[in-house]
């Protein structure tokens, strides 16, 4: 089979990613934002930056307006290259204004007055553009990255699987589709052909909105991604200019006729070595070459951790339920794609000088949705105030491990098969609210002493395998007229962490029970246990101490 | 307001309906015969008394026998592990809450996960109407019984609890009082005895082969 390459390119990924609601919270935006903007004016949307260092979310500095982001989809925006002052992306308000790629400030400011203007960030781009690799991942292994602003993918091993061009490229394009990205994209036999013949695409959404928004100036309509067809390398007309060929040797190649990446192919390979430099050949042997040449290739990062920073700032855990939504849907993506779950989740908040503070959430049992996680942390966040305006919030996933299938026994009663919570997930509940050590089991030690020998460890640090699976077996079925059972009877319920002083009058209702701690411990005590009922008739778990003082221990409630 | 919707609503009750209702045995006669049949399983039950008197012993055969999580919430000391049959313990956890909000959160949030087997809630206040009848809600959603002790207090507004018992300590055993039951007339009592609900505290010799037996356990 021959080789087949994708190339989508994304001439306006920042504004696209910033301007666009997230598609899992499209319809709660307008909702969250005006509550926001009710509870302050100053607030506007986050904006998702990425870091370009391991492929987080990073800082950007930003100038942008307070606006919602309802406000600020309707206004005219470009992001501008610090250096030459140009364009570099621009919104489909400034578009239909006039503006173009590459134009001036001064020219832009000229045709639009209320232009808004953000710095261009390329390492930025280049973050957005992993993440939008990763995206694509579990659809195509064999992904580069072009420049900042486009994606190369080898779509010809992957046909077989998809049973076609046609459904392989609408599974691309339903990727892509809930990022309401504008973008183009260019397939053909040829790493290189693929990224000169790039044509606007329309997804659905875009196109019943309007196709006129879209980032091309084409006079042809976009069309849909399933409905490109390879070209071919001799017939893509590429100026040999925009090859990367040294200027030398494409002067030496215009001042022969030659103008075309077609014309050059059509001559002897031989004589074009004997008659032009070095660096000519060694291209033409290049090209020949099925990996992609001056491009980089995707490796997806094992490790879950996100940034985003915010251009307003928050000072209301509510103000960044959707922040944390967003992050919270980046990392079920992650975690599903790899058929895994986290056990913890770091969430670093930071103000606006330097401060900084960290909440970790944890689910013993693991959790990989979006929703589970976020009402964790809505009830960790509950217990705490924020304590400065945040600037940047920062997600880590620890502790994560493959996702273990979660089957359900046929003999389960209908009420444990059909729990809205399973115990792992309710306990995680109860400590995300209450704390890590709010929430005890009993657990038996070596030890003879009372106090010493049961003990309630916190179910934080570990869970009980009965509480972490869901192997629920039948009903104990213990019979309180066996023997065996009836001796739990003659403990308290109920045991105070220090004995108290008996007081008052009673009497005894058991024989003496004696246990001692250990003598070769160095602290050997004996204690004589009675089962006392006072005054009141309460029934007390009393003991004598070898000075005849008497004491309470425990009660039978 | 007809009476057909107040049915729907729960505001009247069929006394034939309500006893077909689903019922748990409590392991005692006399309590089955007070309770008509038994436990709710599915409904809140309060216990009012001073405590340490034994009430958590009328449970015991119930709770030995359900399923999930038993929740013992704000109880007024630590669980001692050595009460807890083998089999159960590891399904017995304690919460301790700083508040009385959290408190009723968590009883709220045990209710409804339907994991939970039973949740045991001590309070130290007094619940409201619209506090109960979440509870109540949360306890029907997720087909799990609350178990609320409280305190004897004087005056109280009359909450939708299944079943409100008051047990009063006295030399000859557990005097148990109906104060509503929910589907019958209250004010009936019995008197369950010592001997019947710990049998082993007057044999000495089954005292003392306990303890034996428990440290050769460990």
């Amino acid at each position: 089979m021959n080789p087949l390459w994708l190339c989508v390119s994304f001439p306006c990924l920042q504004l696209d990613m910033q301007l666009a609601p997230s598609p899992q919270n499209a319809s709660q935006c307008v909702t969250q934002d005006r509550v926001t903007q009710d509870a302050n004016q100053d607030i506007h949307q986050a904006r998702l930056t990425p870091h370009a260092d391991h492929g987080s979310w990073h800082v950007a500095e930003c100038t942008a307006p307070t606006y919602g982001a309802e406000h600020t989809a309707n206004l005219p925006l470009v992001l501008l290259d610090t250096k030459t002052m140009c364009v570099v992306e621009l919104c489909t308000t400034a578009q239909q204004a006039g503006i173009r790629h590459g134009m001036s400030l001064a020219l832009a400011c000229a045709l639009l007055a209320d232009l808004q203007v953000l710095p261009y960030d390329p390492a930025n781009n280049q973050a957005l553009l992993q993440q939008l690799a990763e995206l694509l991942h579990h659809v195509c292994a064999d992904i580069y990255l072009q420049g900042s602003t486009a994606l190369l993918l080898r779509l010809d091993p992957m046909l077989q699987l998809y049973g076609g061009l046609a459904r392989c490229l609408t599974v691309i394009a339903q990727q892509l589709a809930p990022l309401q990205l504008r973008y183009m994209a260019g397939l053909a036999d040829h790493w290189l052909a693929a990224s000169f013949c790039l044509e606007p695409i329309t997804t659905a959404s875009a196109a019943t909105t309007s196709q006129a928004n879209h980032v091309a100036d084409a006079n042809t309509p976009p069309l849909c991604l399933n409905q490109l067809t390879p070209r071919s390398l001799a017939d893509i007309e590429i100026p040999l200019a925009q090859l990367p060929l040294p200027a030398r040797t494409i002067a030496q190649l215009h001042r022969v006729g030659l103008e075309r990446l077609p014309q050059l192919l059509a001559l002897p390979r031989a004589d074009v070595q004997r008659r032009f430099s070095a660096d000519l050949g060694h291209f033409l042997q290049q090209l020949q070459q099925v990996q992609p040449i001056g491009v980089t290739r995707f490796l997806p990062s094992e490790q879950f951790c996100r940034q985003l920073e915010f251009v307003w700032q928050p000072t209301q855990w509510q103000h960044i339920h959707r922040a944390l939504q967003q992050l919270l849907t980046l990392l079920e993506r992650f975690l599903q794609q790899r058929q895994l779950q986290a056990h913890q989740l770091c969430w670093h908040f930071a103000g606006a000088e330097q401060q900084q503070f960290e909440v970790l959430v944890q689910a013993g049992g693991g959790e990989y949705l979006q929703q589970h996680w976020f009402a964790l942390t809505l009830q960790k966040l509950a217990s705490q105030q924020l304590p400065y305006a945040l600037r940047r919030l920062r997600l880590e996933a620890q502790q994560l491990q493959a996702r273990v299938q979660q089957t359900t026994d046929l003999w389960l009663p209908r009420k444990v098969a059909a729990a809205p919570l399973s115990p792992a997930q309710l306990l995680a509940l109860l400590q995300a609210r209450l704390g890590p050590t709010a929430v005890k089991f009993p657990t038996a030690s070596a030890d003879h002493q009372v106090q010493l020998q049961w003990r309630l460890y916190n179910c934080g640090d570990t869970l009980p395998e009965q509480h972490s699976s869901v192997a629920w077996q039948g009903p104990p079925q213990l019979r309180l007229d066996d023997a065996a059972t009836q001796r739990w009877l003659y403990r308290p319920l109920l045991l105070w962490s220090s004995p108290q002083p008996l007081l008052g009058a009673g009497q005894k209702l058991s024989a003496l029970e004696r246990i001692s701690s250990p003598w070769w411990l160095g602290h050997h005590e004996l204690r004589d246990y009675f089962v006392w009922q006072n005054a009141q008739h309460q029934l007390l778990w009393c003991f004598r101490d070898q000075q005849s003082q008497l004491f309470c221990h425990g009660a039978f409630s | 307001m007809e009476l057909h919707q107040l049915k729907q609503q729960g505001l009247v009750w069929n006394f034939d309906h309500y006893q077909a209702t689903q019922r748990q045995p409590t392991g005692f006669a006399a309590l089955d015969t007070l309770l008509l049949g038994g436990w709710p399983t599915h409904d809140l039950i309060e216990i009012v008394s001073a405590g340490f008197c034994g009430e958590n012993r009328l449970f015991w055969p119930w709770l030995c026998q359900m399923h999930g999580l038993r929740f013992w919430i704000n109880p007024p000391a630590s669980l001692y592990g050595a009460a807890l049959p083998q089999a159960i313990r590891p399904y017995c956890l304690q919460i301790d809450t700083q508040s009385h909000a959290d408190a009723l959160w968590s009883t709220e949030q045990c209710l409804q996960s339907g994991s939970a087997g039973a949740v045991l809630l001590w309070l130290h206040q007094p619940l409201n109407i619209h506090q109960c009848k979440k509870l109540q809600l949360a306890a029907h959603s997720g087909r799990t019984p609350l178990l609320l002790f409280t305190p004897p207090q004087q005056h109280r507004l009359p909450l939708p609890l299944a079943v409100s018992l008051e047990l009063q300590a006295t030399p000859e055993g557990l005097q148990l009082h109906v104060k509503k039951l929910k589907g019958a007339r209250t004010g009936a009592s019995c008197l369950l005895p010592w001997r019947e609900l710990f049998p082993l505290f007057d044999d000495t010799s089954a005292a003392l082969q306990l303890h034996w037996h428990q440290v050769s356990g460990l």
